[in-house]
């Protein structure tokens, strides 16, 4: 299934975990969105 | 262990530090994942001796042990205990030790929110279970005894307890989230080159649905108890008939959490379970993709049908209809993974090792969660079954066999890879055989309780309920004792015992085998490549 190869160049992890940390706090926006939505619903 | 792996371990090892500061500040995703999982063998012994205490109560008719508000207690910390500080912490250590093993990946994405989203839960687990304590010194009068579903008014007019149970949820429920998160950018970016997403594992994709079930549910959850304690403390009416609010309201925004919930307990199991029985079958994984859009459909529909767990407190006809079906429609997807499953074993070269026992288990006791779920999803068989102890028996063939035993399958699998020792064959299927016959001992007589109309909740009961009450007490200890064996063959396991290879079992396919037993501590520092 798999051949050894190089591992992660430090460039390249350093891009993945820029565009982790990005989608991380876009995630995290989402999640104090819905909590505040919830603290106006009305009944 | 391969040369490689060899070398990145030696490299690497003297930059350890050793004793409390390693766990305290490591930002390994195995180490990690160790104390995920230790965490919640251990909160899984406290809420089993929670529940016995219970079931010792109920041994007889008419008050033995406790006053009704301590049992009360009892049984809602028991659940919270089970669901927040057990199965999920199972659930997220094997994501946190197997993923990036499984994804070719290096480690999580984000290290350092991994340790502080676990680091998060012992806090939590004290604040759920200190008012016990508490108590005993005269200091408040114990626990929240409202169930773990919080119901107001009870829990706008109950004790201290209830306090410290939502400040308790509200880290937990943050510990999760961050978890999510991590695993969600970890799958999506840290993949191996080749790994698409039509080639991730089953494990990962059931982990990446709970993920984002645990983003869209949790916020409510937490906004729903945010407004349970400034109804309590601070004047507002949220939940307050009296004050122009809706009790009502409360149970929409708990099930709206609660009802994925059970999804997010499952979907990691359901995830693992096609890999135990291609392993132990000795063939593919069988309709691969249609167990991916399974657990995608899952997902969605489990985020519509929160309202079935409230069918008696009134709602419109249409909504009753419409959360009957919608309800009813999770058997589609449900039954698609039950026929994979199944597809995947048929005609293979099947063997028991305790894992595919469990597996097995778990088929057969899962379906009967199933079957007993439809029943429930019928408005009009629920107005006779609701509350009662059919109920009780129903949701746990799902959470115990579905879940506990799920995490018991992926223990027994993965734990030779996690050690590099084999544990004690022989006694992981006594632990099998015990655990099957004293859980159906346990809850097949609550089924008839409940059929005759024992309501839940309730200490004491009328003479009619004494002999299937003793039966399922008996079996809850006989289920309580065996779990020591479970207990035993892990320290065991990780103590010492026979080696094993790489690929520790003949049948198992996936990244993960071709590392070495145990993993070197800096995973994949020769990157995969996936064909």
């Amino acid at each position: 299934m798999q051949t050894a190869q190089p591992a992660f160049s430090a460039a390249d992890l350093a891009r993945r975990r820029s565009a982790s940390r990005r989608l991380a706090w876009l995630l995290a926006a989402i999640v104090l969105a819905i909590y505040l939505v919830g603290l106006f619903i009305k009944r | 262990m391969n040369t490689a792996s060899t070398h990145a371990a030696e490299h690497h090892g003297e930059y350890h530090p050793g004793g409390l500061r390693r766990w305290l500040t490591t930002t390994n995703h195995k180490d990690i994942g160790t104390m995920y999982l230790t965490f919640s063998l251990i909160m899984f012994f406290v809420g089993g001796l929670m529940i016995l205490a219970v079931r010792a109560e109920l041994f007889q008719p008419g008050l033995q042990l406790m006053k009704p508000e301590f049992f009360n207690q009892l049984i809602g910390v028991h659940a919270l205990v089970m669901i927040f500080a057990a199965l999920m912490p199972a659930a997220t250590g094997f994501a946190n030790w197997m993923i990036p093993l499984m994804i070719g990946a290096p480690d999580m994405a984000l290290p350092r929110l991994n340790n502080w989203g676990f680091w998060l839960l012992p806090p939590a687990a004290i604040l759920l279970t200190l008012p016990f304590t508490l108590a005993l010194f005269g200091i408040g009068d114990g626990a929240i005894a409202t169930g773990w579903t919080f119901y107001a008014p009870l829990s706008v007019q109950g004790g201290m307890g209830v306090d410290f149970a939502i400040l308790a949820v509200h880290i937990l429920g943050i510990s999760s989230i961050m978890g999510s998160i991590n695993i969600i950018v970890t799958i999506f970016n840290m993949r191996a080159p080749g790994m698409t997403m039509m080639k991730l594992p089953l494990f990962a994709w059931g982990w990446l649905i709970t993920a984002f079930l645990l983003i869209a549910t949790l916020p409510v959850l937490a906004g729903a108890v945010t407004m349970l304690l400034t109804d309590r403390h601070f004047g507002t009416h949220f939940f307050d008939a009296a004050g122009g609010g809706d009790p009502i309201l409360f149970q929409h925004l708990f099930w709206f959490f609660g009802h994925p919930e059970v999804y997010i307990l499952l979907l990691p199991v359901w995830g693992l379970m096609p890999h135990v029985l291609a392993t132990f079958s000795r063939k593919p994984t069988y309709g691969y993709t249609a167990q991916v859009y399974s657990f995608i459909a899952i997902g969605i529909l489990s985020v519509v049908v929160w309202a079935h767990h409230f069918f008696t407190a009134g709602m419109p006809v249409p909504a009753l209809i419409y959360f009957m079906f919608s309800t009813m429609a999770i058997s589609l997807p449900l039954a698609v993974l039950f026929f994979c499953w199944i597809a995947t074993m048929w005609k293979g070269a099947m063997t028991f090792e305790t894992p595919m026992l469990f597996a097995v288990g778990f088929i057969v006791l899962f379906g009967i969660a199933g079957l007993t779920g439809l029943i429930l999803a019928d408005v009009a068989a629920d107005a006779q079954y609701h509350h009662s102890y059919f109920v009780v028996a129903h949701f746990h063939y799902a959470l115990f066999a579905g879940g506990i035993m799920g995490v018991m399958t992926g223990v027994y699998y993965w734990l030779p890879k996690w050690t590099g020792h084999m544990y004690n064959e022989t006694l992981g299927k006594l632990h099998f055989w015990l655990t099957v016959v004293s859980f159906n001992l346990t809850f097949i007589p609550q089924f008839f309780l409940g059929l005759a109309g024992m309501p839940r909740r309730i200490p004491d009961y009328a003479l009619q309920f004494a002999e299937f009450n003793a039966i399922s007490t008996v079996g809850a200890f006989i289920l309580g004792l065996s779990q020591l064996l479970f207990a035993w063959n892990i320290w065991s396991c990780i103590r010492g015992g026979p080696k094993v290879e790489n690929r520790v079992w003949e049948g198992a396919d996936g990244l993960e085998w071709e590392l070495s037993s145990p993993p070197p501590h800096h995973s994949w520092d020769t990157q995969p490549q996936v064909k």
